[in-house]
């Protein structure tokens, strides 16, 4: 008989121990009045140079089958953003191209916790190689309620930040 | 440090051990049907699944409501599948955790055991990768932040070209044909690899427990039903990815690691993970490694019986054509990777007899780190110790705590590398030779072997089940057998020691044997 209640609260206890850990406790990852600003997009930075002629001499050192009459660099710059509420900075990141001969687009992704409430958001973006410009700008007004994911995207075809 | 920490594990398994060998018995116990007992859950876990696949919808807005419709509208039968469904695949984590712990604890990763202690790995990382995929499809809040955390650790890998993490911050970026790919990975791509990696994981064993006994099997079940309708698995709020997720209820089973993402970082959860699969992988071959030779075939005294064939637990020894031109048929070969050096085979070998009166003690197959000749020897200078009329000389293994105890209060013992390594004419020797008035075999039960089936191969040899057998002529009365979790074993073996000697003072004593 004791070993048939043993066995009832080994498989009791069993039983508890999966439905308890299998929800509890919760994860907090939020406050009430927090909220999330998220950043993420993939650009393709400017070219590091422009195209150029090759002289005949250039050309001559070229072994005859790889002999182009234009030279194009292939490597992009690096990316380099911020971003900014109230004026104060909340994230930058100088992000390199992607790819082997880096060449390939930058992926920025970045979620920062915020408190909730009217924010001027200003996002900047430098992707040319010049220092204390940006080349894509945005600053807008934004309220952030509670809980909100506030995400921040670009659009490669207009240049422009979007918010959504 | 390694002996430390498998001192400590040894144990804690030994806090759980006890009371669940005084409820369930050496043959039922769970922590001896650890990995069968995983494997059940799988079943579980593949048929409940195959009915919540009947139902569930492959898109974005499909996912939740199939699943809230089997949670509630056919909460009696889709709900209580959907329950099972969850607590099958934790009770398998959690089963998986221990049996981890055991195989480390009592060291039985090392020599040939690496091979499924190394391809378990992979399968830890497929079942939780199973898990997760199972969490992102109910679509609910804790889906999303699956989803978002999944995507942030995938993109600390130098494989996705965009980011994959961006895919999960707006509606518009989410697709149906997303959900057809996480549903294919969960219920064919995922278990495919799966079934395969556990034929893998069990390959090198010879007999492997792919089932736990029924009434086990029954009592899970059962645990198991009676926890889906006390409890039932729900989802949690829709997943909207216009909003933050700001508190989950989180499976700590499978997703214990994600919290970590946040509070570190993806890259630093890599190398977390990374760095402890591979240190758990190189286990085997970490210090204190100690490597004697595998056993050894003597063509001259092998006859090619076949005994030591089937009873090694882990097929290392294969039988060929003879390449000795003698009459037999067939030899024994050693293979010395598969050898775990446990000499179940010289106890199998009918040739291992100590009364041969003619040359050296040489059987058909030898353990060179303790050779029958050796083991003769030193019963004889054991039992040269006792003097009396109630002398026992006692045999155990050196995988259990016995020895020590039994050494710990002055008793003669001859320690062997695993029971199975003791050939029943040993025994006939002990006390046809008068070396000693009666004999205890004592150490870990079965289930709990070191080597798997040494304690379970004695136990048939001595009970007359299994070649080769204890001679008739042998008064069993003699021959204490208390294996560790037995009930009647009642936690120490003096007293089953004290016990023999008092039979052997009120003899005759009948045939009663203490644990069988």
């Amino acid at each position: 008989m004791s070993r048939y209640f043993g066995q009832f609260v080994t498989y009791v206890a069993f039983a508890a121990g999966i439905g308890l850990f299998s929800v509890w406790p919760a994860y907090d990852m939020l406050g009430n009045a927090e909220a999330i600003i998220s950043v993420t997009f993939s650009h393709a930075a400017k070219r590091i140079g422009e195209c150029h002629a090759l002289s005949q001499e250039e050309l001559n050192e070229l072994p005859p089958n790889m002999r182009k009459p234009n030279s194009c660099p292939r490597e992009r710059f690096p990316t380099y953003i911020e971003m900014r509420a109230n004026g104060e900075l909340i994230f930058s990141e100088t992000l390199l191209p992607s790819g082997l001969w880096s060449d390939g687009k930058a992926n920025v992704y970045n979620r920062t916790k915020v408190h909730a409430g009217t924010y001027q958001l200003f996002v900047g973006m430098n992707d040319s190689g010049t220092s204390g410009k940006f080349d894509y700008e945005l600053s807008v007004e934004t309220d952030i309620r509670p809980g909100q994911n506030l995400v921040v995207g670009f659009d490669g075809l207009s240049n422009t930040f979007v918010i959504e | 440090m390694l002996s430390f920490l498998q001192k400590a594990a040894r144990a804690g398994l030994g806090l759980l051990h006890r009371p669940l060998a005084r409820a369930f018995g050496p043959a039922e116990n769970p922590l001896n049907h650890l990995g069968a007992l995983i494997i059940f859950f799988c079943w579980i876990v593949l048929i409940s699944g195959i009915w919540l696949l009947i139902f569930f919808r492959t898109s974005v807005s499909g996912a939740f409501e199939s699943l809230e419709y089997l949670t509630h509208e056919q909460w009696y039968l889709g709900g209580i599948m959907r329950s099972l469904h969850r607590y099958a695949s934790d009770a398998a984590i959690a089963a998986l955790f221990i049996h981890i712990v055991k195989e480390f604890a009592f060291d039985t990763y090392r020599l040939k055991r690496w091979f499924s202690w190394v391809t378990g790995m992979p399968l830890v990382w497929m079942v939780f990768a199973l898990g997760v995929t199972g969490y992102w499809l109910v679509w609910d809040e804790l889906a999303q932040y699956v989803a978002i955390t999944s995507a942030e650790l995938l993109d600390r890998l130098p494989v996705f070209t965009d980011s994959m993490a961006g895919n999960f911050l707006t509606d518009a970026a989410m697709s149906d044909r997303f959900f057809t790919l996480m549903a294919f990975m969960h219920l064919v791509g995922l278990p495919i690899f799966l079934v395969f990696g556990i034929w893998l994981h069990v390959f090198r064993l010879s007999r492997p427990s792919i089932n736990p006994p029924r009434r086990l099997m029954a009592g899970t079940l059962l645990c198991m039903l009676v926890l889906s309708f006390v409890f039932p698995a729900v989802s949690q709020d829709k997943a909207d990815l216009e909003m933050a997720t700001r508190s989950v209820d989180l499976d700590w089973f499978y997703l214990h690691v994600y919290p970590l993402v946040q509070i570190t970082s993806p890259g630093v959860v890599w190398l977390l993970l990374v760095g402890i699969s591979c240190v758990i992988c190189l286990a085997p071959w970490l210090p204190p490694g100690k490597i004697a030779g595998p056993a050894i075939v003597d063509l001259g005294n092998c006859n090619g019986c076949q005994r030591c064939a089937d009873d090694c637990p882990f097929g290392a020894i294969q039988m060929q054509a003879r390449s000795d031109g003698r009459k037999y048929e067939r030899e024994a070969v050693v293979d010395a990777d598969l050898c775990t050096r446990c000499g179940i085979c010289v106890g199998a070998c009918p040739t291992a007899t100590p009364f041969r009166s003619h040359g050296d003690l040489v059987p058909g197959i030898d353990l060179p780190e303790l050779t029958a000749a050796d083991l003769r020897e030193t019963i004889r200078s054991v039992a040269a110790t006792l003097s009396g009329n109630d002398r026992v000389l006692s045999f155990s293994c050196r995988g259990s705590s016995t020895a020590k105890k039994l050494k710990g209060a002055g008793e003669a013992v001859v320690e062997l590398k695993c029971m199975g390594q003791l050939p029943p004419p040993f025994l006939d020797y002990v006390l046809s030779r008068d070396l000693a008035d009666a004999i205890l075999l004592t150490g870990c039960s079965d289930g709990r072997c070191r080597y798997r089936f040494g304690t379970h191969w004695t136990e048939d040899r001595v009970t007359r089940k299994r070649d080769p057998r204890l001679r008739k002529r042998i008064d069993e009365s003699r021959i204490c057998r208390a294996w560790q979790d037995y009930p009647q074993y009642q936690g120490s073996v003096l007293k089953q020691l004290e016990a023999l000697r008092d039979s052997l003072a009120n003899e005759p004593a009948g045939d009663e044997v203490v644990s069988t």
